[in-house]
């Protein structure tokens, strides 16, 4: 007797055998898509090892589970920005999402057309059965109007998305439709967007027989039927028209096919002259020349030098407050006091900035925590020295002014009142200062020059280091003249008072 | 082409450490959407992963945020996301998948005042117990707490080496106040940063199955590209990753997954402890919260109360044997955190009567009055 020979399906190296028999009933569509997929891949000479498919949740959704590919089966409505990051990790992937109406239009509708916006290079297969399929025929985002499910049991009242419409509309570069009746229609379409760098968005009839057809009058034999029968096949489809009525015809063929440079392309003509960085993908293989090291360079950030002899010791922390108006670029000075002590100093020093609606153009603040030793709590409660450069800034800090504390102030700005006789003023008028030098922006910085002058806290080394590292390039000499002219006004007034 | 690691000595926030420290643990795959007070995280992203080859991409939403990093670390990318108040709520749904598939990720919650929109520019500390269980089903999961910016660029290095030892989404609990402020923060050289990488497949495609637990439970890992043809599913699934829709298996699985972080802990977790020794009252803290701590003590120490301090590092899982261990000796565990009671719960739990346990709460938007937390200590002691 000769013994029977069991030969592989040509379809088998696709397919987890494993796992087959499917889940889906019989006379579903859902078949007649996974096999069209499987030719246009068999057809498409890609190498499969570098083919990942991506599912959501539902009936459709478990097509990923039966390709012998790197397959996803991901969460209801995800499986979008999951390919989306698997592409993007890995641009040598061909990424792949099949899924249904309701998964990538309803829960994953905001997925969906963002995805077709930015044009990262996937293939969408959305199999539209008209219904949620697997928890039971409810109605969803395509079931056609007056359609019966089990959630419209007295008609559908809604207006489905017409989905080819929607994703030509979002900028998709390719978008068709076919119907399950179609097979050779929809391998070639898969074809094409296998080929194509960009979104690509085919959408498949395969209206569900046992749920969406048995309460709709059109089981199994009738629904093919009705397809081949009803199905407009156009070279150039008028996508206006596409929308789908119970009854109605359904118009079907290739709706867009553009040229639209994908997220990637985008990406790389867009950025790379810039960062002169040719080639982007988050796994890490894009490969890092080991920049030359440079010696320790004398600017923050950078390298601090060693341990400045004029280091101020200061024991007790100090708690500094500085506040103006939005723009007056007082939050600049407290950054620079921040890395003139942290950095060269080598003292620790917190800054921190009120979050707050004001600090839009109102009046804000920043402070700054000074010591030698560790500084616990990280916000000023009690400031030994405020800093104001503007009036608003005064009547709404005013309250922080502590008696026996220092308040440094612009003289012509700020009108100081109702302050215990305990608080040591200190006036410059900064901004007319800065005016004089040609620039009315770098009041702060005369600002800072006569606060260090004055403020025994941070070392004056520190401070031109730290300024020097905090200013844009080709600013230097306007800045760095700033804080000489509030350092010379600060010394000049320590002396007339000495005197 | 630019440098990884900018060795150096800066002045940075904490959300700009720790994005700093993601670019150094090898994260080269970023996807967010907008949110304070964790932006800046993103912002910084958005400039620094292009100039080293990597990719920044801001989705339409948190959930796609999540769904990206996941997609993205199986295509074998370190891939983190930033967020804050409601994006955490939005990216538990794909944590969950994470867990349930393994998949080493960071996720970065800088914690504001809530429930709901809160206080967005503020600070709370109140999504300690979602960041445990936030997601439905039954789990476990890796979470820390770092207290400064250096510890955020340190901490977020640490949350990348956990996720991919531990095959497990790491969520780094940050706050607000950290995320903000300033402070000196030491870049190191590439070579003194210790990084490490997922345990790859041991055996060729064929035998190989990409569930099956190896050394400490933990799974080999494939990626997408690599021929194995991996299925990965947030189903209950088998050893090959096959959908297994029973109880036996889901026993298998999820027991297995709660147990490699359980039968693991004293491998993560992580504290730390000041003066504990000798001290009859022990504050426990984690966040900014353990800033106000050390102050507590300090003026505690001037006052004559002897004091402890046993800082949280990591967070989840919590420091269970320790805990307890000193309950038997002290005379009150005293917990300080912006929320009103989610730590404290669990320390009480593991003291079980063995000491006196106390809450000081806050309900957000600012860090604690050293003077309220002295007060409750104080009335322990007398
Ligand atoms: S429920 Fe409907 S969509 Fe799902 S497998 Fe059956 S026929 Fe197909």
């Amino acid at each position: 007797m000769i013994e029977p020979q069991i030969l592989d399906h040509p379809k088998d190296l696709l397919l987890r055998k494993e796992r087959i028999p499917h889940i889906w009933c019989p006379g579903c569509g859902l078949g007649s898509v996974l096999s069209a997929l499987v030719d246009a891949l068999k057809s498409s000479g890609l190498d499969f090892k570098n083919v990942a498919v991506v599912s959501g949740i539902g009936c459709t959704g478990r097509a990923a589970g039966y390709l012998n590919l790197d397959s996803f089966h991901t969460t209801h409505g995800r499986a979008i920005p999951y390919a989306t990051g698997l592409k993007l990790a890995n641009p040598d992937l061909t990424v792949i999402v099949f899924s249904g109406d309701g998964d990538l239009a309803a829960i994953g509708g905001n997925h969906l057309i963002h995805a077709a916006r930015r044009n990262v290079d996937i293939k969408v297969i959305c199999v539209n059965n008209f219904n949620y399929g697997m928890t039971g025929g409810q109605g969803g985002p395509t079931t056609p109007r007056l359609a019966r499910t089990t959630t419209t049991i007295y008609g559908n009242t809604e207006k489905p998305f017409n989905l080819v419409h929607l994703m030509a509309a979002c900028g998709a570069p390719y978008v068709a439709r076919w119907t399950s009746a179609h097979p050779h229609y929809m391998k070639i379409a898969m074809g094409e967007m296998l080929k194509k760098d960009g979104f690509s968005f085919l959408e498949v009839i395969a209206p569900c027989p046992t749920n969406f057809g048995r309460r709709n009058k059109l089981r199994e034999i009738k629904l093919l039927q009705r397809f081949l029968e009803q199905a407009i096949l156009e070279a150039q489809p008028d996508i206006a028209k596409a929308d789908i009525e119970l009854d109605s015809p359904i118009l079907c063929g290739k709706f867009v096919d553009l040229e639209r440079p994908s997220y990637l392309a985008a990406l790389k003509e867009t950025v790379s002259a810039k960062v002169k960085v040719y080639d982007f993908r988050g796994d890490g293989r894009v490969p890092l020349e080991e920049a030359p090291v440079k010696p320790a360079a004398a600017k923050a950030p950078g390298k601090p030098a060693e341990v400045p002899s004029e280091r101020p010791i200061i024991q007790r922390p100090v708690q500094i407050k500085l506040a103006g108006l939005g723009g007056q670029g007082i939050g600049l000075c407290g950054l620079i006091i921040g890395r003139a002590a942290a950095i060269f100093d080598h003292n620790q020093a917190v800054y921190t900035q009120e979050y707050s609606p004001e600090a839009r153009g109102g009046a804000s603040a920043s402070s700054i925590i000074i010591a030698s030793g560790q500084i616990h709590t990280p916000y000023v409660t009690e400031p030994d020295i405020m800093v104001i450069m503007a009036q608003g800034a005064y009547n709404k800090y005013q309250k922080d002014v502590r008696p026996g504390s220092r308040l440094i102030i612009d003289k012509d700005l700020v009108r100081p009142k109702d302050l215990p006789d305990s608080v040591q003023i200190q006036a410059i008028p900064s901004t007319r200062l800065a005016e004089e030098l040609g620039q009315k922006v770098v009041a702060n910085i005369v600002i800072l020059g006569f606060f260090t002058a004055l403020v025994p806290h941070i070392s004056l080394a520190a401070m031109q280091k730290a300024l020097k590292g905090s200013i844009p390039k080709g600013t230097e000499e306007l800045n760095l003249r700033a804080f000489e002219t509030g350092y010379n006004y600060g010394k000049k007034m320590q002396e007339e008072e000495a005197v | 082409m630019g440098k990884d690691v900018l060795t150096g000595t800066y002045f940075l926030t904490g959300n700009e450490a720790c994005a700093a420290g993601a670019l150094a643990a090898g994260c080269r795959f970023f996807a967010g959407y907008p949110i304070t007070p964790s932006s800046e995280i993103a912002e910084r992203m958005s400039i620094r992963l292009p100039q080293v080859g990597g990719v920044y991409i801001q989705m339409e939403d948190e959930i796609a945020s999540m769904a990206a990093i996941l997609g993205a670390s199986w295509a074998g990318a370190k891939s983190m996301t930033a967020t804050s108040g409601p994006g955490i709520s939005l990216m538990l749904e794909n944590i969950g998948l994470g867990v349930m598939t393994e998949t080493p990720c960071v996720v970065v919650n800088v914690m504001r005042g809530g429930p709901s929109t809160g206080l967005p520019t503020l600070v709370g500390q109140a999504d300690v117990m979602q960041a445990r269980w936030g997601s439905h089903g039954d789990y476990e999961i890796i979470a820390l707490s770092p207290s400064s910016p250096q510890e955020a660029f340190d901490y977020t290095i640490r949350a990348f080496n956990l996720a991919e030892t531990w095959r497990v989404p790491v969520i780094l609990l940050m706050d607000e106040v950290v995320g903000h402020m300033r402070e000196r923060v030491v870049i190191p050289e590439r070579k003194d940063i210790k990084v490490a990488n997922r345990p790859g497949p041991g055996e060729p495609p064929g035998k190989f199955k990409a569930f099956k637990p190896k050394k400490d439970l933990i799974p080999e890992m494939p990626v997408a590209g690599q021929g194995y043809a991996i299925h990965v599913t947030g189903l209950t699934h088998d050893e090959r990753g096959y959908p297994a829709i029973e109880w036996e298996a889901q026993e298998k699985l999820v027991y297995r997954l709660v147990k490699k972080i359980r039968l693991n802990s004293a491998k993560i977790a992580s504290w730390e402890e000041t003066g504990v020794e000798g001290a009859e009252i022990i504050l426990i803290s984690y966040g900014v919260s353990t800033r106000i701590c050390r102050a507590v003590r300090e003026i505690a120490r001037e006052k004559g109360v002897n004091l402890g301090l046993f800082r949280l590092e990591v967070i989840w899982p919590f420091p269970e044997k320790r805990v307890q261990e000193l309950a038997t000796r002290i005379k009150a565990f005293v917990t300080v955190e912006i929320n009103y009671g989610q730590i404290a719960l669990e320390v009480e739990r593991c003291v079980a009567g063995k000491c006196i346990t106390q809450l000081v709460g806050h309900g957000g938007g600012t860090v604690h009055d050293p003077q309220k937390v002295l007060e409750a200590v104080e009335e322990i002691a007398s």
